[in-house]
């Protein structure tokens, strides 16, 4: 499974002032950052000034009548970025003049752009948690890569279930379906976090879950999987496993762009088709293309098959590799074995980078 | 395929108006309105696309486009009379003069809705489609007697003609829901009963088990979506029961029977999760945190809704909501009516103009930028949006009664810019206090009154809020309330003396200007002195 990571940094810069000719902020300056009691500060050469009244993100927060134009304000314990600005008034109130700065927030940035690919696989053929870097070939676009690590067991991961609850789930499909996944909860690690999509024609935000039983919900509407899939936006590796009985009819979303998203993200997709499974070359695609699984099932085999993933899941090693490719687009992986003895199951997948 | 069913789902449209981009409730009727377009070349199936189309346009708010949509129908129909008559199809040339009647009424010419609806009667008088599509014009033209006379022949000789066949009862029931709808419009009580009595009889024929095999093909092609003018059984057998649980609803609402209500809203949300006429129907039932969020998915179903916008306007009046955070056109509306209600009106008119370039015909959006404008004192601006044409006669009038009376108020001044000055500080009083705040909120004030307000000292009684600290000899505060308007100081201020809390004293200050506190408006004020 790969996924990208780019090393964050913290970025504190200090620019230069930026202002209009003859009145500019003394503190604080364009870009520094603002936390706690601190003291506002401009310096003007304009004439007969009246008033300067300072504002917080467009909210007034105070007024100098006097030089040197200051106050002190207190912007509490947070780190966001603010926008400060001062409305100079003179002349008898008749000119007025407003400079600003933007101050930088605390916050995470990207700052290097390499792709750490990761992916998980399965292989057989040598003992079990002894595959090493040396057992296995990787290729990316043709080129190889020189690995990183390989790991035996997987880290925590975010578990996605994506459940359809369209009107052709009735019949106890999405009942059955959702007793599954309550079900084989608990077999989730304690790292481990698991949340429910459920999607028709609309796509639910993704809730918590626990091993309690999702109760709440009815079949309806239509079916909306590639939006579905398009709207995951994971914050680490995760598992996103899709139960669905039938086409999508309502999506805005094209097949390749759902695609795109889901295989820029470091996500593997699973896939259970309720039924005859009919229309679901999407889900097939994007199980394939993310190095996920795809299979049938009845409504009496849901849970088998779900457990089946897990297992899989959990069996597989977790490779890391520094991309040498830097253009963006799609990146085919190819792993192959270096030793015999050794036989890789799911030996190819590919990746989106930007 | 089945003759266009009419479902008079038209008079709905003032409280189920529908949205735009961002996957609003109507954009999968307008997709599957659009498809049957392409498919279909059969006359009667463009004209009921087409009628579908305005009724979902208008309910956006995209008067143009509905109009659009309204004339298409209207040529369609007169060219399928004029073939009719040609081939000397009767009953033909009468269901398009019906259709021309409708659409003549839905682009406000009554006259020529009236002929061709007569035309259409002189030759199929015994036609119960004609009776509906006449009850339903006669609606949009508000001639309630007239729509509750016709839609009653329809259900009468549907009822004398009806078979046991599942489109003959599923017709009947239409017919009834007509007589319904028309009935709870005339407003009388003997009507209401009526109405209840009927919705309440289709509720319960569509749960008959004849209606079986549709509610299979329903859950087998996942319908949901809801039209006016339906072409298919199943559509129609959804469309009806769906408007029919949200009428009765609504008259459960209107006479105080809210849980009964709340039922129908709940099993229409059981089978399409984004009604926007339910979400908005939990919206004005529930409380707390609940209603917040069924407004939130009101919004996001359906961003251009007016009545929403006036039930959202009402709501904030009565309560304090941290901004919305979520994304879409929806989103942004309901952004725009919350800073609206903080008298951040740029902050308000940003947001929508920002809509406004991609919806440049919205009728809810240029309302709301108009009342932006007039609650802001950009009077001229105001009037030149309102001399726009496309704006719906009923809002232009209200509007332009609000700018009248917006513009007489800001035509008075506080009492102090008239009086000779003193050194004595000046008494405030509550008429004056809430004249300036009005004049410095939108920056309607002259150099001269800011260099006067500027200078002068007032007295009041204030509120304070809770001390900031206190010694044996001094008390600090930082915020209170003037009269109904909260205020606070820059920093803590200290005064000499002990003085409590919530208990009125003298307060002498100066006005900085306004301020917030936590999304409140607030005023910013000077402290020099306070006594008991």
């Amino acid at each position: 499974m790969p996924w990208l990571v780019r090393s964050a940094v913290l970025l504190m810069i200090l620019a230069p002032v930026t202002a209009t000719a003859g009145s500019q902020f003394v503190t604080p300056l364009d870009g520094s950052q603002v936390h706690g009691r601190m003291l506002l500060e401009i310096a003007s050469d304009t004439p007969s000034i009246n008033r300067v009244s300072f504002f917080v993100d467009g909210v007034l927060v105070g007024v100098a009548r006097t030089a040197p134009w200051q106050l002190v304000h207190d912007f509490g314990d947070s780190t966001d970025q603010r926008k400060i600005a001062a409305t100079i008034h003179s002349e008898s109130f008749r000119a007025t003049e407003t400079i600003a700065v933007r101050t930088t927030g605390l916050s995470m940035h990207d700052s290097l752009n390499v792709d750490i690919v990761e992916l998980s696989i399965r292989a057989k053929g040598v003992r079990e948690g002894a595959l090493s870097a040396k057992d296995l070939k990787v290729l990316e676009n043709g080129r190889p890569q020189n690995l990183l690590s390989i790991n035996p067991s997987r880290g925590p991961m975010a578990f996605i279930f994506v459940v359809d609850q369209s009107l052709s789930m009735g019949d106890g499909k999405l009942a059955t379906a959702l007793e599954a996944v309550s079900r084989q909860l608990p077999r989730l690690r304690e790292a481990d976090t698991a949340s429910l999509v459920l999607f028709n024609h609309r796509v639910s935000p993704p809730r918590s879950i626990t091993a309690d039983k999702v109760s709440d919900v009815n079949p309806s509407g239509g079916t909306s999987l590639r939006d579905a899939l398009a709207s995951i936006e994971p914050a680490r590796s995760s598992a996103v496993i899709v139960i669905t009985d039938g086409a999508d009819r309502n999506s805005s979303t094209s097949a390749e762009a759902a695609l795109r998203s889901i295989s820029r993200n470091r996500i593997a997709v699973y896939g259970i088709a309720l039924g005859s499974g009919e229309g679901t070359s999407f889900l097939r695609n994007a199980t394939a293309s993310t190095g996920g699984t795809f299979a049938r099932a009845s409504k009496d085999t849901i849970e088998r098959e779900l457990s089946s993933i897990l297992t899989d899941i959990d069996s597989r090693y977790m490779l890391a590799y520094q991309s040498t490719n830097t253009d963006p687009g799609w990146r085919q992986v190819t792993i192959a074995p270096a030793q015999r003895g050794v036989a890789v199951l799911t030996p190819s997948r590919r990746y989106f980078s930007e | 395929m089945r003759a266009p069913a009419l479902l008079m789902l038209c008079a709905l449209a003032a409280f189920v108006a529908e949205a735009s981009e961002g996957r609003a409730t109507s954009d999968f009727e307008i997709a599957a309105m659009n498809r049957q377009l392409e498919t279909s070349r059969d006359a009667f199936s463009r004209i009921a696309a087409h009628m579908n189309l305005g009724d979902l346009q208008a309910g956006r708010g995209n008067q143009t486009a509905a109009r659009s949509h309204y004339e298409t129908a209207r040529t369609l129909a007169e060219e399928e009379m004029g073939s009719a008559r040609k081939s000397s199809a009767l009953r033909r040339y009468a269901r398009a003069a019906s259709w021309a009647g409708l659409s003549a009424a839905k682009l406000g010419r009554g006259g020529e809705a009236h002929r061709l609806l007569e035309e259409a009667l002189r030759y199929d008088s015994d036609s119960t489609g004609s009776w509906n599509v006449y009850a339903s014009a006669m609606t949009v033209l508000e001639k309630h007697t007239h729509s509750v006379a016709a839609a009653r022949n329809a259900v009468t000789i549907a009822s004398r003609s009806a078979g046991d066949s599942v489109p003959d009862a599923l017709d009947l029931n239409i017919y009834r829901y007509a007589l319904a709808s028309a009935l709870s419009r005339t407003e009388t009580a003997s009507a209401g009963s009526e109405a209840e009595t009927l919705l309440g009889q289709i509720v319960l024929a569509l749960s008959d088990r004849q209606f079986d095999s549709l509610r299979r093909k329903v859950a087998r092609d996942e319908q949901f979506e809801i039209f006016s003018s339906t072409r298919t059984d199943s559509s129609a057998y959804l469309s009806l029961l769906n408007r029919t649980r949200l009428r009765l609803a609504k008259i459960y609402e209107e006479s105080g029977r809210a849980e009964d209500a709340r039922l129908q809203y709940r099993a229409v949300l059981a089978d399409r999760i984004d009604d926007p006429a339910a979400l908005a129907g939990m919206a004005r039932l529930a409380s707390g945190d609940e209603q917040h969020r069924y407004f939130a998915e009101s919004f996001d179903a359906s961003p251009f809704s007016l009545a929403l916008v006036r039930q959202y306007e009402s709501f904030l009046s009565e309560r304090e909501v941290s901004p919305s955070t979520r994304r879409g056109n929806g989103a942004t509306v309901q952004r725009a009516i919350e800073e609206a209600s903080r008298n951040r009106h740029q902050n308000a008119l940003d947001l929508l103009q920002t809509l406004e370039a991609s919806h440049p015909d919205n009728s809810t959006l240029r309302y709301l930028i108009i009342r932006s404008h007039i609650n802001s004192a950009e009077f001229a601006r105001a009037r030149e949006q309102l001399e726009r044409r496309g704006l719906p006669a009923e809002i232009a009038g209200e509007l332009r009664k609000d700018l009248a009376l917006a513009e007489k108020a800001a035509s008075r001044v506080p009492s102090f810019f008239n009086v000779a000055r003193t050194n004595e500080p000046l008494r405030l009083s509550p008429d004056d206090l809430s004249l300036l705040v009005a004049r410095i909120r939108t920056g309607t004030l002259t150099p001269e009154q800011l260099a006067l307000v500027d200078t002068l000292h007032f007295v009041a009684p204030v509120a304070f809020e809770d001390v900031t600290s206190r010694d044996a000899e001094t008390t600090t505060f930082q915020a209170g309330s003037l009269y109904d308007q909260r205020f606070r100081f820059s920093s803590p201020a200290t005064f000499t003396g002990r003085f409590e809390a919530g208990t009125p004293h003298e307060l002498e200050f100066q006005i900085l200007g306004i301020s917030e506190t936590d999304g409140r408006e607030t005023l910013l004020l000077q402290p020099w002195r306070v006594s008991s």
